[in-house]
């Protein structure tokens, strides 16, 4: 019933996501080569499809206006958050599914890393992440909104210089390692470190949640 | 079960006291909080039902401080809560909601929940619409579902913010008889601007003004505070006066105030707590 809690706003978002990666996949193929179309097909899994994972989790709590009467069960906030967390994953991981299916099995579009467990972790590592940080900032600063724009702001960031933020020590937490470096050799240290700080982030959101006053904050905008 | 405050200060972030240093005791039985807006209610319940931190001073429920992080959980136990701003997820069905909060007060056996919130509907007069969608139900409805799920838990301390908004007056008697009937074995604590819930069902009352108590007492004291000072006149009163009531009559116009005597032709009149609450809060110099 925690999901029902969640209501269904989220899900023409992530249609619409699917929709542009399928159209976006089928137009590359078409007009070039199976490559190039790979190359987008593995921007929309490991960029579009968690860029609305992270505008998801702006909103796991923040927003709920039923909040106080959470809060003032015995059940901690930080468990619905993480249930309604797990389910947003997961849905973020089967529409990646359906888009590879279509773009590999449909189209013959080939991608660099095509193995299931890298195939996940395309997903995973950065939906996490910027679900992790979404997740966090709503928390801190009380609203989904500018959390949801800070995670818009660091895939624009990523997306325009990604030369200098795929290379050096900030390499490792570069979130779309697949896409533009899929054969450098650290790709599966990038996605470890990527998972390793979402769950951090996680742990920081689950305390920040936890504290009295939160809930409220979050519910009415107030200011304990 | 006894609830205690001692010295409960809270201040907000800009430079708002909500309530400052407030000392109050109350036991089983229903309790009334009276106040204008602004007076710290809302946050003194809020406390209590540990969803903010007091910045200082103690609130204690039973054996169990608000204060003490592992105290809130065995508080949140025994705990029913309507807030005043009541929200509810529109796509859950009145029964689902009510079940959904069991589940949350920690009733993981389902049948047990079912049970429960059948029986609660009832007891809300909602039996009929149990399997509507929340979104579905009028005001006066969602209201009740929020005082199904509120004693969902069968608690021993209940914190009630304005409950019988929205309610008509049949619905509202209803709940009041509810509430009188709970309070003899649970503590019941009931916020309100509507006097007369207050005067019909609790015999302890205080009444909180600027973060302040400014009265602790009977429903029979704080009316007593009006006594010699309510007056009935049909000459027009002073704008000074505090007017309670004008009512037209085939005499012309007769004013209700409280104060001293606003016209040579008033008479003295029979105090009600409203008539107490005002003289209390005529009275009182604002800080």
């Amino acid at each position: 019933m925690d999901l029902r809690t969640l209501g269904h706003g989220s899900l023409p978002l992530l249609a619409g996501a699917v929709v542009i990666c399928l159209v976006a996949v089928a137009y590359a193929h078409a007009a070039y080569t199976p490559a190039t179309a790979g190359h987008l097909l593995d921007g929309c899994l490991e960029e579009l499809l968690p860029l609305f994972c992270g505008f998801t989790a702006s909103t796991l709590l923040a927003g709920d206006q039923a909040l106080e009467l959470q809060a003032s069960a015995r059940r901690a906030l930080a468990r619905l958050a993480l249930v309604r967390l797990g389910a947003l994953l997961l849905l973020t991981l089967a529409s990646g599914g359906v888009v590879y299916i279509a773009g590999v099995a449909g189209l013959g579009v080939i991608v660099p890393r095509s193995a299931p467990g890298e195939l996940v972790l395309t997903v995973l590592a950065p939906a996490l992440l910027l679900a992790a940080l979404a997740f966090g900032a709503s928390i801190a600063m009380r609203a989904a909104p500018p959390a949801s724009t800070l995670i818009l702001a660091l895939v624009a960031a990523e997306n325009i210089a990604p030369g200098s933020l795929s290379s050096g020590p900030l390499r490792w937490v570069f979130l779309f390692a697949t896409t533009y470096t899929p054969h450098e050799p650290g790709w599966l240290v990038n996605r470890l470190v990527l998972l390793l700080g979402a769950l951090a982030l996680l742990a920081l959101g689950a305390i920040a949640a936890s504290r009295p006053g939160t809930a409220l904050a979050l519910a009415h905008g107030d200011s304990p | 079960m006894n609830v205690t405050l001692r010295d409960l200060t809270k201040h907000y972030r800009r430079g708002v006291t909500a309530l400052d240093h407030v000392t109050l005791s109350f036991a089983t039985g229903m309790f009334g909080l009276l106040g204008p807006n602004g007076a710290g209610k809302t946050t003194l319940m809020r406390i209590l039902a540990t969803l903010i931190a007091p910045t200082s001073g103690n609130a204690q429920i039973g054996a169990w401080s608000v204060s003490r992080r592992r105290d809130r959980a065995a508080i949140r136990a025994v705990l029913g809560y309507l807030p005043q701003d009541l929200q509810l997820y529109p796509e859950l069905t009145a029964s689902e909601m009510v079940d959904y909060v069991a589940l949350l007060k920690g009733v993981n056996n389902s049948h047990k929940r079912r049970t429960r919130s059948a029986a609660l509907l009832d007891v809300v007069g909602l039996t009929d619409v149990a399997g509507e969608r929340v979104k579905a139900l009028s005001g006066g409805m969602r209201q009740r579902v929020g005082i199904a799920q509120a004693l969902v838990n069968d608690p021993r301390l209940l914190i009630v913010d304005e409950p019988t908004v929205g309610l008509d007056p049949q619905e509202r008697v209803r709940f009041r008889n509810l509430l009188a009937d709970l309070a003899r074995e649970r503590v019941v604590l009931l916020s309100t601007h509507i006097v007369e819930d207050i005067a019909q069902s609790c015999q302890q009352l205080a009444v909180l003004d600027h973060g302040h108590v400014a009265f602790r007492g009977t429903v029979a004291e704080l009316t007593a505070n009006a006594q010699g000072c309510v007056w009935h006149t049909h000459t027009q009163p002073p704008a000074s006066a505090t007017l309670v009531a004008s009512m037209p009559t085939p005499q012309g116009t007769s004013w209700r105030t409280v104060g001293p005597p606003p016209a040579a032709d008033a008479t003295p009149a029979e105090p009600t707590l409203e008539d107490g609450y005002l003289a209390l809060m005529t009275r009182k110099p604002r800080p």
